[in-house]
């Protein structure tokens, strides 16, 4: 009989545990949904953000703070910006595109470095955050279907044609590297702040899920002290200036 | 009873007309002490990225945290395709806006040291500089009675909150519009203008005349009225 009491406790105090993490998983789930109508219900208040990212008060506009301090901001038809916390003088922009936004070419403080060499391109951020962004279709046609963010627990998925949040949800870090390595990274660069400056440089390329190749080769340099000079260590064979 | 009543209403409603200005104190600014956001304005989870939403679908995002370019766009709900946009560069991390731009297109540079744009709803933004080309030290929104003024010196949200009336008049009265416009959404598109000059508080020139106009039947098509003397592409 006490045997089946501790059971009984114990299936109670599992079933709980279930219960909580349901509810919690619940709300989560919901948190745009429910934000969405706060927005609605208030006029301008909005806070969609589960973890680290940011909706604001406008539409299409997004933030994100990785732990490390890197910072992501993403205005739908607009720019994409990667920064940094400790690298005051430091952004990487993505931008541009024909009919629609593709955001394919990419900058280095203001400096034209090259333009994305596939469909799919992931910056990882030095504290291990990465955001992978999937660019789909022909011609005009052609446009970015998918921005992720993956970090830690955190798994933040929009469509940037639309402005659209389609998931942020947190999770387990297992069940968030389940989907990160599910989705081929493409080409994948990341940056280093150092003691005399930053460099930026690719890491490799992953066109198919669970098939890295690396390719490590520098992309440009920033220097301390001398922000408006960008060493372009990168010559894209499509672009002259580059 | 019925007469006393009625007295004592009247005196409560007069009681409440009182347009005197109060003794509450203004805002210390300058100070460079970060404040919580409040009312419509978001701070973000990245640094130097602000917005603020209008009471009447008016949208304002401010970036000062990027390396390349500091920006202030403006935009209406009322009108998903419209974007203005304030731009400039950083010196020394101070932020220096001048560029106007409504869409894509390079409209003017800003021609007075301060400047202001009026939302439809009456909200407004006032950038203030040192001088024509040189720092701009400030942004303050005015929208009812809600109040954010940003010190674009060290790039902190100084004050946001709601106040009286009396202190969001006095504050308005305080500072000099520069050279103030706005926009209004027509039944054929979207018109961009300018409406006074201030360049010392109290001192209004008025003069009305039109920047730019967005036409609906022509999304991409922007129409440029003026001619700035600086610039030979405008």
């Amino acid at each position: 009989m006490g045997i089946s009491k501790k059971r009984l406790r114990w299936r109670i105090g599992m079933m709980a545990t279930l219960a909580l993490l349901k509810a919690v998983s619940s709300v989560l789930e919901n948190q745009p949904a429910r934000a969405r109508a706060m927005e609605a219900a208030s006029g301008c208040r909005v806070s969609a953000a589960v973890g680290s990212l940011s909706t604001t008060t406008v539409r299409n506009l997004y933030t994100y703070a990785s732990s490390g301090g890197g910072y992501l901001v993403f205005r739908v038809n607009g720019v994409i910006s990667v920064r940094h916390r400790d690298y005051v003088n430091f952004e990487i922009q993505l931008w541009g595109g024909d009919e629609y936004h593709t955001y394919n070419h990419e900058n280095l403080n203001g400096k034209h470095i090259k333009d994305w060499l596939g469909d799919r391109r992931t910056i990882v951020f030095p504290d291990g955050a990465k955001v992978t962004m999937v660019v789909a279709g022909t011609g005009t046609s052609r446009k970015v279907v998918s921005m992720t963010i993956y970090e830690g627990t955190q798994v933040h998925r929009l469509n940037p044609s639309t402005g659209e949040l389609e998931s942020s949800r947190e999770l387990t870090a297992a069940e968030v590297a389940a989907l990160d390595n599910a989705e081929a990274d493409g080409e994948t660069s990341t940056f280093a702040i150092t003691e005399t400056g930053l460099i930026y440089y690719n890491l490799y390329f992953e066109n198919v899920a669970g098939q890295k190749v690396e390719s490590r080769y520098d992309l440009g340099s920033l220097t301390l002290g001398n922000d408006n000079q960008v060493n372009d260590f990168f010559d894209d064979p499509r672009i002259g200036h580059t | 009873m019925t007469r006393l009543g009625l007295l004592i209403l009247l005196g409560g409603l007069l009681g409440c007309r009182k347009d005197k200005p109060s003794q509450e104190p203004l805002p210390v600014l300058g100070t460079c002490q970060a404040v919580t956001e409040s009312g419509c304005l978001s701070t973000t989870s990245v640094r130097g990225v602000f917005t603020y939403t209008t009471a009447g679908g008016g949208e304002i995002i401010v970036d000062i945290g990027g390396q390349s370019f500091p920006s202030v766009l403006m935009r209406h709900r009322g009108y998903p395709g419209f974007t203005l946009s304030f731009g400039g560069r950083f010196v020394q991390r101070t932020p220096r806006f001048f560029a106007e731009h409504l869409n894509d297109r390079h409209i003017k540079n800003k021609q007075h040291n301060n400047r202001t744009i009026y939302f439809p709803d009456g909200a407004k933004i006032t950038l203030v500089s040192e001088g024509i080309d040189g720092p701009t030290k400030s942004l303050r929104i005015y929208d009812g009675t809600q109040v954010h003024h940003l010190n674009l010196t060290c790039g902190v949200l100084e004050f946001s909150g709601v106040v009286s009336v009396d202190v969001v008049r006095r504050m308005d009265e305080a500072e000099a519009d520069g050279e103030a416009g706005g926009f209004e959404i027509t039944e054929t598109g979207l018109l961009f203008f300018n409406l006074y000059t201030e360049d010392q508080p109290g001192r209004i020139i008025e003069n009305r005349y039109n920047l730019g106009e967005l036409h609906r039947n022509e999304p991409k098509k922007v129409t440029d009225y003026y001619d700035d003397p600086n610039l030979s592409h405008t």
